[in-house]
C-alpha cells in the first residue's frame, strides 16, 4: 500500500534549507580557506585569477550565510505563528 | 505577505529559481564592485547581503503575479523540530570564526607557515645536493633549486605573506655558503646570488615594515644623515631632488620603496649609499641624473636615466633593472666589464645581474 503524503510543514522546509545551506556555506568556507592558506603560497597562480577567485568565493560565502541565516529566521517565524495558532 | 511566504516555501522549484537568481545576482554586483571599482570588502559585503535579501522578498511579491496563489494552504500542525542541531550550530561557529579570520591576519599567517615550510624543504635538499650528485648533476640541481627560492620570494612579495625574517636569513646564509664553492657555474652563480638578493630585499622589508614612514623632504639642501636606524621610506613615485644637499647612511637598515631620486645637475655624487655595515635596498624606483656607486645596495626594480654608473669592488645586487641613455665609461675591470656589457645588450631593458664582491671588499663589511 502506498503511504499517504505527509503533511506540508512549513517550519521544516525552511529549517531543511537552512541546514541545507549551512552545508553548502561550510563546504565554500572550507574551499576559500584551502585556496588561500595552500593554493596560493603553493601553486603561485597569477594575481588576476587567484583575485578573482577570491572575491567570487567570499560573495558567494556571504550570500550562502545570508541564505542560511535568512532560512533560519523565517522557520522560527513559521514554528512561532504555529504555536501561537494552535494556541488562540 | 504571510500568505505569499507560504506559497513560496510550498513551491519548491519556484523557491529554488529565487534562491539561485538572488544568489547569481548578488555575487555578480559584488565581484563588480570588488574587482572593477576597487571598493572596500566591509561596505560591499553589507551591501550584498542586503541586495540578496531584497531580491528574496521581491521574489516572495512577485510570487503572486508569476504563479496563482493558493487561497488556503494546508500546513500541518506543530510538529516539535530540532532548530538548535548540531549543523546550525556549527554554522553559528564557522559564522563567527570567518567573521574573526576575514577580520584579523589568521590567514596570513598560516600562509606564512606554508611559505616558511617550503623554504625550509628547499634548504635542506639545496644543502644535500653537493653530498650526492656529480659536479654537474649538482650545478643544474642547484641552479633549479635557487630558482625554485625566487619564485617562492615572489610570491610572498606578490601576495604580502607576513614571513619570517629569521626563516629568509637563515635560507640566505644557506645560499650564500654554497656560492662559495668553486665548482659552480658563472650561470647558477648568477641565479644564486640574485636568489640571495630577492631573500635579503624580503628580509629586510619585513624588518622595516613597522617603521614605514615618508621622507621629511622631497627637496634636499643640505646634508640629511641616516644612522643607526631601521627604517623604510615609501612613496609614491614621488620624486626626491637634489640640489646642493646629499643623502649619507650609516650602520643603517634602510629600504626607498617608490622614491625617485633626481640631481637638478646632471652627473651629481649625491647618494652615499654604500656603508659596509648597512643593509640598503631601493625599489621601484628611477634614478635620473646621479652620478651612482651601485655597491653594498640592493636595487630591485630600478631604472636608472641619463646618471653615470660606477661600481667599486663590493656586493650589489640588480633585480629587474634598466639603463637609459646613462654613462657607462667608469665600468672597467671584469665584473664592470660584464655588467657594461649585459646593460649595452639588454638596450633598456631590465637585466637581472648580482656580484659577491671583492674578498678585500667583504673583509671590510665583518
Amino acid at each position: 500500500m502506498p503511504r499517504a503524503p505527509k503533511p506540508l510543514n512549513l517550519e521544516g522546509i525552511a529549517l531543511h534549507d537552512a541546514k541545507l545551506f549551512s552545508l553548502i556555506f561550510l563546504g565554500a568556507s572550507a574551499v576559500h580557506v584551502l585556496f588561500r592558506v595552500f593554493y596560493i603560497p603553493i601553486v603561485d597562480p597569477p594575481l588576476w585569477f587567484s583575485s578573482t577567485i577570491d572575491v567570487l568565493l567570499s560573495s558567494a560565502t556571504l550570500v550562502l550565510l545570508v541564505a542560511a541565516v535568512l532560512d533560519l529566521l523565517i522557520s522560527l517565524f513559521f514554528h512561532f505563528r504555529n504555536r501561537l495558532r494552535k494556541m488562540t | 505577505m504571510t500568505n505569499l511566504l507560504d506559497s513560496f516555501f510550498l513551491d519548491r522549484n519556484y523557491r529554488w529559481s529565487t534562491y539561485a537568481v538572488s544568489g547569481v545576482v548578488s555575487i555578480s554586483c559584488a565581484s563588480v564592485n570588488l574587482l572593477v571599482f576597487h571598493r572596500g570588502k566591509t561596505e560591499v559585503g553589507l551591501e550584498t547581503a542586503i541586495l540578496f535579501c531584497s531580491l528574496l522578498i521581491l521574489g516572495v511579491r512577485l510570487y503572486s503575479v508569476i504563479r496563482k496563489v493558493p487561497t488556503e494552504t494546508s500546513v500541518s500542525p506543530v510538529q516539535p523540530v530540532q532548530f538548535l542541531n548540531v549543523s546550525i550550530l556549527a554554522t553559528i561557529a564557522i559564522a563567527f570564526g570567518f567573521i574573526i579570520t576575514s577580520q584579523s591576519d589568521v590567514v596570513p599567517k598560516l600562509q606564512a607557515k606554508v611559505i616558511d615550510a617550503r623554504l625550509e624543504r628547499v634548504n635542506q635538499t639545496v644543502a644535500h645536493a653537493y653530498a650526492i650528485l656529480s659536479p654537474e648533476q649538482a650545478d643544474t640541481e642547484l641552479r633549479k633549486k635557487f630558482q625554485k627560492l625566487q619564485s617562492i620570494v615572489d610570491t610572498s612579495y606578490r601576495y604580502q605573506i607576513p614571513v619570517e625574517p629569521s626563516s629568509l636569513r637563515k635560507v640566505e646564509a644557506t645560499t650564500r655558503t654554497l656560492l662559495k664553492r668553486p665548482t659552480l657555474s658563472p650561470q647558477t652563480k648568477q641565479v644564486g646570488l640574485i636568489a640571495a638578493a630577492k631573500l635579503v630585499d624580503l628580509a629586510t622589508l619585513r624588518t622595516t615594515e613597522a617603521n614605514t614612514e615618508r621622507p621629511p623632504s622631497y627637496f634636499i639642501n643640505s646634508m640629511i644623515e641616516i644612522s643607526d636606524k631601521n627604517i623604510r621610506w615609501k612613496g609614491d613615485h614621488s620624486t626626491l631632488t637634489f640640489g646642493a644637499g646629499e643623502l649619507l647612511i650609516r650602520n643603517s637598515t634602510v629600504v626607498f620603496d617608490g622614491i625617485n631620486f633626481r640631481s637638478e645637475r646632471p652627473f651629481r655624487e649625491a647618494l652615499y649609499l654604500g656603508d659596509a655595515a648597512s643593509t640598503i635596498i631601493v625599489r621601484d624606483s628611477i634614478i635620473e641624473n646621479l652620478d651612482q656607486t651601485l655597491d653594498r645596495v640592493t636595487w630591485v626594480n630600478v631604472r636608472f636615466q641619463h646618471s653615470m654608473i660606477k661600481l667599486a669592488g663590493g656586493p650589489f645586487a640588480l633585480v629587474n633593472v634598466s639603463f637609459a641613455d646613462c654613462e657607462l665609461r667608469w665600468l672597467n675591470g671584469p665584473v664592470a666589464s660584464d655588467l657594461r656589457e649585459r646593460i649595452t645588450e639588454a638596450e633598456g631593458q631590465p637585466i637581472n645581474f648580482a656580484f659577491e664582491g671583492y674578498p678585500e671588499h667583504n673583509q671590510k663589511s665583518e
